[in-house]
This record gives structure tokens, sequence and C-alpha cells, in this order.
């Protein structure tokens, strides 16, 4: 979703609507280029895209829009609008019958948006042909990476979902059908899904042949945990910010993966990380081709990361680039992204809590994990500091404040980081 | 100054409130004192003849059959014109005495489209229908955002919702003609305000105006960008220091422009409840007084200079709010601050009616919903007021809708009998007495709030500000949904109304927008190179440095351009990060 100016109130209710409506909402950004939302919309891999316009202009926007999309051959999109009185009825009409928007909600109808929604999103688009994504995966290409992403994260959906069909078989004491694949009445229980069982099958195959090139491209990966609020995305814009800035990563491509829960209840997810990215989303800071970011949902997971995770650092290593994984933190122990990052980033801020807080932390016993206390200009800094370098060395230890551009903190933290990557 | 210290001094303000008026119930001397007072005050009063012969004194003074109550409406309200203003900072604001109004008229249009051609074409319409010259401009999104009108990025945007602006020549032609000291020129822009003030303070140069005698205001206002519209190119802190900047140089080279202008409006478009935009606005208000204090400045200077701006909208508190808000301003100057100078107490605000009460539906009403937002502003007695045009919810106001807009206000102020013949003739109601008393209550307790959470910029930093709007925001929404607020059209008596519309957008064409490209493409390659480039690098200098950079934007704003001076600080300061 993309808002065209700072009217953000309306975008919010409807991303809250969705997300209680069982969707997984990613927030695209305010103010967004053309570019920078199709861009978007190809590296989240999405099967909607909406547009939020106050100002006017929106007719010419929503058609550059589909215009670039089609050039890309992006395949799964439902571009939908809105933006209260200022799209006019000729302006929908306009949209909806020339321009190859299927649906603009006018102002008063933000309730259609989520049945609007379930009732055209279609299972049946995201299988593809596995095989045919490789060739792309090895060049780098976006759109590749991003659908075998999605195959990604259908598979860990389907595994998640024949995990508690087993639980549940487990429950009833039937050990024999545990061990075994679902039936096709459980298949037809549940959405009649059957079928693209074949493709996660050749899709897996596909993940194996990554294996050689993963080992040819070696790339590192930092993941970036801590609480919700202790400034994880500012941190992890600010790296990338100097990454480009730094001429040793001339050749060097960068993904960002965010992770974000999901909301029990519904399985909804809100994933507004992107927005966090000021300066990794803009050409004018970075080189926006060399950089490629994908909000995940946590989908019940646990430990802070989601099920697809390895398989989605696995075809981003493939691809070449070297990634940042930002990942969520609502207490203990979300120490999942441990597994699977090179050099872990543990953040936290100077109110935490006292020495029993600290002695609790399970992030802090991980062996070489690197401690950013941020915020340190605020109260409690130096008693946390002090508590900290009791427990890691002090190359480990940075004490940052990231709002702050030019951060020396910052600076430091980037340098030890990346003092052996070439 | 701590909130704390402005609680206290409002809270002993009101115990010498009590104080004097059980004083005076008791005092013989006291009682003849204020008797006597009063009895002046009745004796001085001038009368009128109305069209219809009826005689009535120039001011509404109460009846009182206790010196107690004497004591109590001076302390409460204060007569028109004097402390703490809760009627109003002039003694005969909105009169109209010999075919004479003593004060300028309130009215204020906004206007704002296009190329500067386009918006300056409109300028000279509004400008012929008011007797005094007073032109607000509103910015497009790319002007806004420091970005230039010949970025490819964003053309769909150029000049809509308000004039697209780049260049030392764009203000040149915006204004063409205006430069004149009877002429106020207001800015709605806070980003990028230190480049366009400087560009407009450098355009009336060139034009023969003398600095000390240019009239008008720019919005610059970071604190509630922060709050509410998000729309800041550097983060809170640079953008705060540069903003301050723009005020220390104006107050000594261009005494009669008021570089900050402290807005609520935002804030209560963006969902806040009316004692939400009090407090929050006040609060920030404080702040620019304390960053102002700290570079030296002198209180009185700092309270003369800096406006404020409001909403008035279809809530019962807006009945009294402006009123709250100037007694709590005027009691913080004049005890916590110390400000002895009478003018630097005098809260003065530009009010403006509730862009969000207006709907689509049935759209006609809302110029109903505007004249009553009115009536309640000018209860408040405002010292400019811009009311809404009833189209604003589906396009930039047409020119009949501004028309009405404009003349709603000439007949409340000319041709309706009240606000030209007797001066607060409504002001100290019962119900007002009662909005303004829980509003002042209610601005005091998010002050304890707010000081409890560190001071105001702490509580923004932690997100309090922009919470608390957001459930008010949210509320207010499920109170429409529900029906609990009523809007009549929309979810009251709504059953087969018609869902036509009677007026048609304003659009900016591509043909203006392909111009615009063209006019600032010229413009930046007619320039010295060398010199642009220097003027970027001292800018940069000042900002590193800590130096005054209104200084320097003023002595490089006729090279440099918006954009330009934008990605110059950003590489110094940093971006500012949009909150959610």
């Amino acid at each position: 979703m993309k808002s065209n100016d700072g009217h953000d109130a309306a975008i919010l209710v409807i991303a809250d609507a969705l997300k209680q409506g069982g969707i997984e909402v990613i927030l695209g950004g305010y103010d967004l280029t053309v570019d920078k939302f199709v861009d978007a919309i190809i590296q989240e891999g999405v099967h909607f895209a909406g547009i939020s316009s106050y100002n006017g202009g929106h007719v010419p926007f929503f058609k550059a829009v589909r215009d670039a999309l089609k050039k890309k051959n992006y395949p799964y999109i439902h571009l939908i609008g809105g933006g209260g009185a200022t799209l006019t009825p000729e302006d929908i009409e306009i949209l909806e019958q020339q321009e190859g928007i299927d649906k603009i909600f006018r102002a008063g109808e933000r309730d259609s948006v989520l049945p609007y929604v379930n009732e055209h999103f279609d299972f049946s688009v995201v299988p593809e042909e596995p095989e045919a994504l490789l060739e792309g995966v090895k060049t780098g290409d976006e759109l590749a990476l991003s659908k075998l992403i999605n195959l990604a994260e259908e598979k860990a959906r389907l595994d998640s979902l024949i995990e508690d069909h087993r639980n549940t078989v487990h429950h009833e004491e039937n050990k024999n059908r545990a061990t075994s694949l679902p039936d096709q009445s459980y298949w037809e229980e549940i959405g009649g899904e059957r079928g693209i069982l074949k493709t996660i099958e050749r899709y897996k195959k596909c993940l194996s042949t990554l294996d050689n090139l993963v080992r040819e491209r070696p790339s590192r990966v930092f993941g970036i945990t801590g609480r919700g609020g202790s400034g994880k995305s500012t941190i992890t814009d600010e790296l990338i910010l100097r990454f480009f800035k730094d001429g040793r990563m001339e050749n060097k491509k960068v993904a960002v993966i965010s992770i974000d829960p999901s909301s029990a209840g519904s399985g909804g997810a809100l994933l507004a990380d992107r927005i966090g990215y000021i300066y990794a989303t803009d050409k004018n800071w970075v080189d926006t081709r060399r950089i490629f970011i994908r909000s995940v949902a946590s989908r019940g997971y646990g430990q802070g990361i989601a099920r697809a995770l390895p398989d989605i650092v696995k075809i981003l290593k493939a691809g070449g680039y070297d990634i940042f994984i930002e990942s969520y933190g609502i207490g203990q122990p979300d120490i999942g992204v441990t597994r699977v990052a090179d050099q872990s980033i543990f953040v936290t801020t100077p109110d935490v809590g006292g020495a029993q807080q600290i002695e609790k932390e399970d992030m802090l016993n991980i062996p070489g994990v690197v401690v950013v206390l941020n915020k340190s200009e605020h109260r409690g800094s130096r008693h946390i500091s002090s508590l900290l370098r009791k427990k890691v060395p002090s190359e480990r230890l940075f004490l940052t404040t990231a709002i702050e551009h030019r951060n020396p903190g910052i600076n430091s933290l980037y340098q030890s980081l990346t003092q052996h990557l070439n | 100054m701590s909130l704390a210290d402005i609680i206290q001094a409002n809270d002993q303000y009101h115990r010498w409130i009590e104080e004097s008026v059980d004083r005076a119930k008791k005092d013989k001397k006291y009682q003849k004192d204020l008797e006597q007072a009063w009895q002046e005050k009745i004796s001085a009063l001038e009368y009128r003849s109305l069209p219809t012969e009826l005689e009535i004194p120039l001011i509404a003074l109460p009846h009182f059959d206790h010196p107690a109550q004497i004591a109590r409406y001076l302390g409460e309200w204060g007569f028109p014109g004097e402390f703490p203003y809760g009627l109003s900072i002039y003694p005969k604001a909105f009169l109209i005495v010999d075919n004479q109004r003593e004060h300028e008229e309130p009215t204020r249009i906004f206007a704002g489209l296009g190329s500067p051609e386009m918006t300056h074409e409109r300028f000279r319409y509004i400008v012929k229908q008011q007797q005094s010259k007073r032109l607000s401009t509103a910015f497009d999104t790319n002007t806004l955002l420091g970005r230039s009108a010949d970025n490819p990025d964003y053309f769909f945007d150029i000049g809509e919702g308000g004039v697209s602006v780049t260049t030392y020549q764009d203000v040149l032609t915006l204004y063409d003609g205006f430069f004149e000291d009877d002429v106020s020129i207001s800015m709605t822009i806070n980003g990028p305000s230190l480049w366009m003030t400087a560009a407009r303070l450098q355009a009336a140069q060139e034009r023969g105006q003398n600095l000390a005698k240019v009239r008008g205001t720019s919005q610059t206002d970071p604190c509630k960008e922060d709050d509410a519209q998000n729309e800041l190119l550097f983060p809170l802190g640079p953008s705060i220091k540069i903003a301050m900047d723009m005020f220390e140089w104006c107050s000594l080279h261009a005494p009669l422009y008021y570089p900050i202008n402290v807005s609520g409006y935002h804030i209560e478009q963006k969902g806040a409840t009316p004692i939400q935009q009090a407090a929050f606005t006040l609060a920030n208000g404080f702040v620019y007084v304390d960053e102002a204090l700290q570079r030296g400045m002198n209180i009185n200077t700092i309270g003369k200079r800096l406006p404020f701006f409001f909403t008035s909208g279809m809530d019962f508190e807006y009945i009294a709010l402006l009123s709250a808000v100037r007694r709590v301003w005027a009691v913080a100057l004049r005890d916590a601050y110390g400000a002895d100078d009478l003018n630097a107490q005098k809260l003065k605000a530009h009010v403006q009616t509730s862009g969000r009460s207006l709907y689509e539906k049935e759209i006609q009403n809302n110029i109903s919903r505007t004249a009553l937002e009115l009536f309640y502003a000018l209860l408040n007695y405002p010292q400019a007021l811009h009311s809404n045009s009833y189209d604003e919810p589906i396009t930039t106001p047409t020119e009949d809708a501004v028309r009405i807009a404009s003349d709603t206000q000439a007949i409340l102020f000319e041709e309706m009998g009240g606000f030209k013949d007797m001066m607060a003739y409504l002001s100290d109601s019962s119900g007002r007495r009662e909005a303004y008393h829980r509003i002042i209550h209610g601005i005091l307790d998010y002050f304890r709030e707010i000081d409890q959470l560190g001071g105001t910029l702490q509580a923004k930093a932690d997100g309090f500000f922009r919470d608390e709007i957001s459930q008010s925001s949210s509320g207010y929404d499920q109170q429409v949904h529900s029906g609990e607020r009523r809007i009549i059209g929309v979810n009251r008596y709504s059953e087969g109304r018609k869902e036509s519309r009677t007026v048609s957008r304003v659009e900016v064409s591509g043909e203006v927008k392909r111009k615009r490209v063209d006019d600032v493409r010229r413009f930046k390659e007619q320039r010295d190179p060398k010199k642009v480039k220097m003027g970027i690098q001292k800018l940069q200098e000042a900002a590193s440095s800590g130096e005054n950079v209104f200084e320097v934007t003023m002595a490089i704003v006729k090279e440099v351009t918006l954009d330009e001076w934008t990605h110059a600080l950003q590489e110094v300061y940093g971006m500012y990060r949009r909150k959610i």
C-alpha cells in the first residue's frame, strides 16, 4: 500500500481491518514514486497493491504503475485504490474501464476492501514453474527471486498445515496415519490444494541445486534482533547507507529480510518495516538496483523468525546478496535468527530494566554476538552499559544514537561488522 | 522553563482569583474599589443607534449585584483587551464604528494551484474582494517536500493541491505586484520554510521594499509536523534549530514578519480532540519560547513574535477553545516567564474552519457547517480567519466556492447584527463559561502528563503525542461509522439522498506541468554553476558548524534552488523519519 502524502489515517484503518481479516499487509511507504512502488510490489511478491491518493494527479499515476508492472511481466497483481472524494466518479470510470485498475474504493467504502480481497484472492496463481526461475535467480533477476521466495513461503505454509494435521491426528491416537501425508479428504477440507504439492516437490529439488551456487558466492548474513521500538529498522537503514558509501562494496548487493509477527488470532500481519528504510529505498542515497527488500510474516513460527527463513536466505545467497535479517522481538527467547545468521546483532536500550533483566537475556550468551545499546543518549545508559560490559567484551559492544545522522556509534558498528568483508 | 512551572503559574493564578473573590465578599475597601472601577467602565461606555433605532452600548458588560462577581469576571476573563484576555486581545475587535473598523477584517483566503503564474492570477482575483490585502499560499507536495518541479519521478504531483515553486524566479512571479507594505503574505510551508521565506524576503528587497516593512508569515512549525503532518525534511532536532535561526534573524531584520506559526490546525485534522489540539499546540509553543530564550532573546520580543493557528470545528468546545488557550498562554508568559510587555502576553491567533468536518455527500451542507464554525470562531475573537470552501472534500476550491466562503465571513461581520455592533455580546455566556473552565483544566491535565513523561520533546520522541492523536482519530471514525456522531445527509437523514456531485474538479493540465519542468530547467541552466557550488558549500559549512543557517540561505537563495538547498542540508542533518 502507498500513500501519496501525509494523510495516512485511512491507510492505517484499512490496513488494520485487512490484518484482522487474516491478510498480510505490507506498508509500501509514503509519497512513493512509480519506480519505488513497482520495486516494492515485485520484491514483496504481493497479490494486491493498493494506492491511496488524496492530492490529485492520481489518474496518470495509476496508469503509470499499471504500465510499469505490465512491462516487467508481473503476473499476480490486482491493483486497487482509493483516496476519498478527490477521486471523482469520472476518474473512477476511466481507471476501472480504460486503465485496467481492478477496483477503486470511494470515501465511506473502506469496509468493502476486506470482502473484495477475500473474494478475489486466487490460490491458483501461486504455482510457478520453479525450474524456469533458476536461471533468473542466478542472474539476480528480482522477479525470479521474488517468485521463488513466494514458493518458499507457500511451502512453509503447507508444512505448517501438515504439521498441524499430524498433531491433530496424533492426538486422535492414530499414529500410523500421522507419519504419512494427509489424504485427499484433508486437502479438500482445507481448500483443495493437493495440486500444489507437486509444484512444491519440484521447488525442493530446485532449491537443492542452488547449493553449489551458494558455495560459489560467499556472502555474509547479519541477523539483527531486539525488542520492538529499540531501533532495529533505523540501525539497519543506517548500516545499509554506509554500505553503499563504502568503496569496498561497489560490486556488492544487499538484501534485507524483515520479519514481523503475525496476529495470533487472525493470522494476518501488518509489515511496516519497509517504511523505516528511508535511505535504503531512495535512489538519491543508495543504488536501489543493488538492494532487495522482502517483508516476511512470522506465521506463528516463533523465536522471532519465520519457517521459510532458511529457504529465503538460501535463495538470496544464490542471487549473490549479502543479507541483513531484521528479526522481531516480543520478549524472550527470539534467538531463531542466530541459527541462520553468520553474525548476530542484539539491539537493546537503556530502559531495558536492571541487572536481573540483563542476566535473563539469552541473546547475550550467543557466542560472538555483537551488542548495540541504542538510544544511548537516554537516561540510564551509563548504568546499562556497565552491566553489559560485564557480559560482552568491549570490542563487541556499541553505544549508538541511531536517530542521529552520521552517528559515530553507528560508524564504529559498521566498521566492525565489515572488517572482514571484501 | 518546564511545563511544571507553567502549570504552577496557572494554578497560582486560579487561586488568586478565588482569593480576590473571597476578599471581595469581606473587605469593604476592596468592594468599593471594584465597584468604582466597574462604574468607571460603565460610564465610559459609548452608545450607538442600530439601523432599527435600538440604542445599545458598544461593549456588552454584565450586570452585577455584588462586587465578588466583578472580581470573578475580571479574574476569569478580563475586559475585552485586558489580561487574561479571555474575551479578546483587542477592546473593539470587529466593531464597525462610523462606518470604519478599528482593526483589519480578519478574512484570509487560502489559494494555490498549478504554476506560479496561475496562482498569481488567483491572488489578483481574491484581493479584489477584500478591503485589506491578505494572501495565503498553499504549495504542492513537491514543494512541501523540497523537490524540484523538474524531478521526473514526481511529475504527476506538479501543481496539484497547491502552487509549484522551485526557484527564486518562481517566487518573484508568484507574488508579482504584491511586494507592497500594505500586503500581508502568508505561506503554509514547513520543511522548506527557510528557503521560501528567504526567497520571499529577497524578492521584496529586489522590488524595492524595505525589510523592516515586510508583512506576512510562514508556518514553520516542526513540532506539529512531528505530531501530525509528517512532512519534515530533516530530523526534528535540526528542524527546530534552523527554524529558530530564522526566528532570531527576522526579529532583528524583518520585525513585522512572523516566521513561525504554532499550529494546532493539523493536529486537529489528524484526529485530535479540541482539548488535545489546545494542549499539544501550547506545549509546542513553549518549546519555541524556551529555545529562543536559550539563544538569549528577550521574552517580550519572543512573546510578540509567536502567533498561533487553530481550528474551529463542529464540537462544542470550539465555543471557547481559543479563549481558554489565550488565558493559559497569558498567565504563563506573564507569571512563569516574566513577560511584562502586554503585547507579549497576548496570544494572536489565526483560525480556520475544520476541513475534517466537511463531507462529499450532500456537499452543499458544508456551507452551513462552515458558517457555524465561523460563528464559534468569532465568539473567540481571532485575529485572522479562513473559511473553507464547501467543495474542498473533492477538489482544490473552485472560484465560486471561494467566493461563497469569503462572502459567508462578510455576512457574519458586516451584514448580521452582532459582531459589528457590540463587542463581546455573547462572550461570557454560561455555556462559554462552562466550556472555558473545562478546557483550561483539560489543558493543564495534559501538561502534567507530558511533564511526567519528561517534557514535550521527550514525550514526542516516545510517541505520546502521536499515539494520543491516533486514538482520538479512530474513536472519531468509529463514532461517525456507528452514527453516534450524527452527520446530516451522511449518516443521518441520508437515505435516498443523491450521490451525484454538482461541482467539478479543478485540474492541472499536462501542459501546465510540462511548462513548469521547462521553466525550472531553463532557470537552472542559466545560472553560473560556480556560484551554485559555492553557495551549497557555504550552506553545508554553516550547518555543520552550527552557524545561522537562515542568514546563509538569504545569501544564496537567488542561485540555489529549493531542491538543492534541501539535499545539501540533508547530507549534513540526515532525513526525517516519518512515523507511523
